[in-house]
């Protein structure tokens, strides 16, 4: 046997006792994410020196204040805290809504995230969007509505802005804990979460959109979506098509040093189906994308959930869509 | 006569060639390939805890230089290379600090032990691992990953020429120490 095959055989003995170690991928991830913020510590200073660098920073967290403010019409703000808290601040009684029952066409492209008009294979009857959170069907809404009437159980569900910080704990944004506006119009309720900033005006993260799901002054509110505002987009699933593992999901950001997390979640799940960490991304309307893989799917409406953060908070920007499964098994939907 | 095993063979890469390429496709390469780079990396470094940060290391790498990595079939080069660089900058950490280090206090059995074990495998491991860097990582390249001079010249940055040149030298020593003994 020639030295070359000793070696062979000896490397490949060596290491077929070498088992598969323990999967440390969130370890890479979160050091991956720490070595890219020294990194763009130091472009930064090395472009600009120590004091243009606080004119970017400061720059950029007025940036991320204002543009949210500015592509929304605020009417009123209120201090409203999540559903699973106590609490005793009066909320604004939302205007009732305009879309008859039974109604199977799709509303105006403005409530839809991405501004598209996809229609869902198997749109419910009297609920043209895709019904994100937190029910499943209209038979689960129409349930907890007589539940309320007979020992008024859960009233949160008929306040928007509970409802969209219930959705924001879903979604796992616990610096997501204020509603600074509320505004309702026929499409529904537009609510603006976010979180107030100690150090300047109060970061708006997103702006929620929910209907009124069942009949009666008294139906539930259901998130449906959020607004797309000019700095964060998510275009791609389009809203209420079809999706399967693994699924590209893109859009546009506007913003310094980005981070895009990605995640796929449904609300028979506490935890992600899947979840994508992260893409770098930033600059003005810059495309971004990603691919995110999951498994464990069993409702027949997904959300798909981007967000980004890392200067003043984990979360500090995020948006939604509403996507469908082929095998889901929502009953009564 | 002991039959030849051949080398675990890498995965091939299997994520697209599409647009689609992005950094989920690295965790996917991640599951596919960290278990064979990790045996790469403990051919080159002494310890198995070593080499799986070594693996780690250059995920985290690869990471951070996704955004550049174009072409799906340059990633898993990069992460060799990523691995051979933080293998030996393992080494050299390691020999420093066995430099200060007291005798009694070494964790790992010396290439003497081995040795003395008189275990053909140990042996012509523990001979490998005294070679040079350069030697060893050409014959590790060579005889385990069983790549062809030009890939190994692209994965250690160095000419085909040069490669041919430690495979050789390489070789030639790992004879004479084993002869010796």
């Amino acid at each position: 046997m020639t030295v070359e095959d000793q070696l062979r055989q000896a490397m490949a003995d060596h290491t077929a006792g070498i088992g598969l170690a323990p999967d440390h991928w969130d370890e890479i991830e979160v050091q991956a994410a720490a070595a890219r913020r020294v990194q763009a510590r130091h472009r930064a200073r090395r472009r600009a020196g120590g004091l243009t660098v606080l004119g970017v920073a400061v720059t950029a967290a007025a940036a991320l204040i204002a543009l949210p403010a500015l592509t929304h019409e605020s009417t009123h703000r209120v201090a409203v805290t999540p559903a699973n808290r106590p609490t005793t601040i009066v909320t604004p009684e939302p205007a009732p809504t305009t879309v008859s029952p039974g109604a199977t066409t799709v509303p105006g492209a403005t409530a839809a995230p991405g501004g598209v008009t996809t229609v869902p294979t198997t749109v419910p009857t009297g609920f043209a969007y895709q019904p994100l959170y937190p029910f499943r069907s209209v038979q689960e809404a129409t349930a907890w509505q007589a539940s309320y009437r007979a020992t008024g159980a859960q009233p949160w569900h008929l306040d928007p802005g509970q409802t969209s910080l219930s959705f924001t704990a879903f979604l796992g944004y616990s610096d997501v804990t204020t509603v600074f506006d509320v505004h309702t119009d026929a499409t529904g309720a537009h609510v603006t979460v976010g979180f107030p900033n100690p150090n300047g005006a109060p970061v708006n993260s997103a702006v929620v959109h929910l209907r009124r799901f069942g009949t009666g002054t008294d139906a539930p509110w259901e998130v449906v979506g959020t607004d797309d505002t000019a700095n964060f987009k998510l275009t791609t699933p389009r809203y209420g098509t079809v999706v399967k593992s693994p699924l590209t999901v893109g859009g546009a950001i506007m913003g310094v040093d980005e981070s895009i997390r990605v995640q796929v979640l449904q609300v028979s799940s506490p935890t992600p189906l899947g979840v994508f960490c992260c893409q770098p991304a930033g600059n003005s309307g810059a495309p971004w994308g990603a691919t995110v893989s999951f498994k464990g799917a069993t409702d027949q409406v997904l959300i798909v959930a981007a967000s980004t953060g890392g200067h003043l908070a984990a979360v500090e920007r995020f948006t939604v869509t509403g996507v469908r499964t082929a095998g889901g098994s929502t009953p009564g939907l | 006569m002991a039959t030849v095993s051949t080398p675990t063979e890498p995965t091939p890469i299997v994520t697209p060639l599409s647009s689609s390429w992005d950094r989920g496709d690295l965790r996917q390469l991640y599951e596919q390939e960290r278990l064979s780079l990790v045996r790469l990396a403990s051919l080159l470094v002494h310890d198995p805890a070593d080499a799986e940060e070594v693996v780690q290391d250059a995920f985290v790498q690869a990471h951070l230089a996704w955004g550049r990595l174009r072409d799906p079939a340059k990633a898993l080069p990069y992460l060799r290379s990523a691995v051979l660089n933080g293998a030996r900058s393992r080494l050299r950490h390691r020999k420093v600090v066995e430099r200060f280090r007291p005798a009694a206090a070494a964790v790992e059995p010396s290439p003497e032990t081995a040795l003395e074990a008189g275990d053909e495998r140990q042996r012509m491991i523990a001979a490998l691992r005294s070679l040079p860097d350069r030697q060893r990582e050409c014959l590790v390249l060579r005889y385990y990953l069983d790549l062809s001079e030009a890939e190994i010249a692209a994965t250690l940055g160095i000419s085909a020429g040069s490669v041919k040149t430690h495979s050789h030298r390489g070789v030639a020593a790992l004879a004479a120490k084993l002869e010796a003994r």
